[in-house]
């Protein structure tokens, strides 16, 4: 595992156009990177050219990681995410190409269940199965797939009132749970 | 009342309590991003409360189930980077995309000004009618014989109508020019399992005599000539070409400007560069 001085001087060498800095980044974090693009996405090819440009943003310097701000990962994921959902939305304005993308999109839902889209063993997996499929898929599609509340009530056909009422519960409950666990991980170590 | 405290009363952080969980995953609108933005340094709750988001969420992203990379991925990446310019990720059409089909299966996604459509359109129309872009694919001879050569042996993959019919492999990309402010750009078009494709050049400088385009696609440090072209008065000019190996596996093309019959490697200037989708 990276530690922080490794991350800062493996982006210090990137800045300096250090190819191998750079193939050392890819290596440590790159399977992370590819994997949310994936599971964002759930497509090889899509997730493939959103772990690239990720890599390529970091190369060119578009956005600059500041170690005081949090873990070099995190921030990498962050670029990750967005760049995907920028792919997502860039696909969605297609809906001359898609007239039946709404009904479709429904019908994929269910491959957003919440358990499978965990790794085994995290507390994320344990605090979402403890939250109702109805709370956990919605913000499973509003985080991973980045629609919003106004989207996610055409694809569920539930009324948007109700979407933000069981998004807003479903947030609050999870950072209820989130809370908790954290509490319960300090007084055991 | 200052407008300070009016910002930071207590009814004020409740309701930026409120949308707390909304803003941190950009649930909000713009105005309300406003909203909490304001009062949100006034509010130390909400503050703890979107903190505590933020790590949520990082651990949502870091959570997710693991899946290996494709092998090529870095490889690729290095080849982006050692490019100079190197240039965003040139988009691939979808083909295999089971889960997110309603969004993505159709290769058409690409999107084009409906200016390289249209020229896309008339070049198909004119390269399946007639064999007058044959006459331009190449102006290195050897080059021209070695396409004639396939065009006739082949009746499946490699021949241009099949490039240019067969959608379910067909990849295009734009060229843009090498110097940002000019309106040059070159659309190349081919077929995953082809080694023939098709170049549409526009808004080229007129080339001076003893002069003429050249098109590369390189891999690595190799730089693989497939032919040279001309441009009218208008700056259009267009060429079937082909290659030894499929133009997939190539990573970038180029255009330069060089002496009238070719280089053996590029010498003039780039006028286009683009990465192909592989």
């Amino acid at each position: 595992m990276q530690s922080l001085f490794d991350d800062i001087d493996i982006m210090n060498r990137i800045t300096a156009r250090d190819q191998q800095a750079f193939k050392a980044l890819y290596q440590e974090y790159g399977k992370a990177v590819y994997s949310l693009a994936y599971q964002m996405l759930q497509n090889s090819t899509l997730a493939e050219e959103v772990a690239q440009d990720t890599f390529v943003k970091v190369w060119q310097s578009k956005s600059h990681w500041d170690p005081k701000k949090g873990k070099l990962k995190n921030w990498l994921l962050t670029i990750t995410q967005f760049t995907a959902i920028d792919r997502l939305r860039h696909e969605r304005r297609q809906p001359m190409l898609h007239p039946d993308s709404i009904e479709e999109m429904a019908e994929e839902i269910p491959a957003y269940a919440s358990e499978t889209l965990w790794r085994d063993g995290t507390v994320l997996r344990l605090l979402v199965q403890q939250l109702p499929e109805e709370q956990s898929t919605l913000i499973a599609l509003a985080f991973f797939r980045g629609m919003s509340h106004g989207d996610i009530a055409e694809v569920t056909h539930i009324p948007l009132g109700t979407v933000k009422t069981r998004l807003r519960t479903g947030l609050q409950r999870l950072r209820e749970l989130w809370l908790e666990s954290v509490h319960q991980t300090s007084k055991s170590s | 009342m200052s407008s300070e405290q009016k910002i930071g009363s207590v009814s004020n952080c409740e309701a930026v309590r409120e949308l707390i969980p909304d803003y941190a995953f950009g649930l909000t609108d713009a105005e309300q991003n406003r909203f909490v933005e304001a009062h949100l340094p006034l509010c130390a709750e909400a503050a703890a409360e979107l903190a505590e988001f933020r790590q949520i969420q990082a651990e949502m992203r870091a959570d997710v189930q693991q899946v290996e990379p494709p092998l090529s991925l870095e490889a690729k990446l290095m080849a982006a980077i050692a490019e100079p310019n190197s240039a965003p990720v040139i988009r691939t059409p979808i083909q295999d995309a089971p889960s997110l089909t309603p969004i993505t299966r159709e290769p058409r996604h690409r999107v084009l000004p409906l200016g390289w459509l249209a020229a896309a359109a008339a070049i198909i129309a004119l390269v399946l009618s007639n064999g007058y872009w044959l006459g331009r694919v190449n102006d290195l001879n050897e080059e021209k014989a070695q396409l004639a050569g396939q065009l006739v042996a082949n009746n499946g993959t490699d021949t241009p109508a099949f490039v240019l019919t067969s959608t379910s492999g067909l990849r295009w990309v734009r060229l843009p020019p090498a110097e940002e402010a000019a309106d040059t750009s070159a659309f190349l078009m081919w077929n995953a399992e082809s080694k023939i494709g098709l170049l549409y050049a526009h808004g080229f400088p007129e080339l001076a005599v003893g002069k003429t385009y050249q098109l590369w696609l390189t891999r690595g440090e190799t730089r693989t000539s497939v032919g040279t072209f001309r441009v009218d008065a208008e700056g259009k000019g267009a060429m079937l070409f082909s290659s030894e190996e499929p133009i997939d596996q190539f990573t970038w093309a180029r255009i330069t400007d060089e002496p009238e019959n070719g280089s053996p490697q590029p010498t003039g200037p780039i006028v286009v560069i683009g990465k192909l989708s592989t």
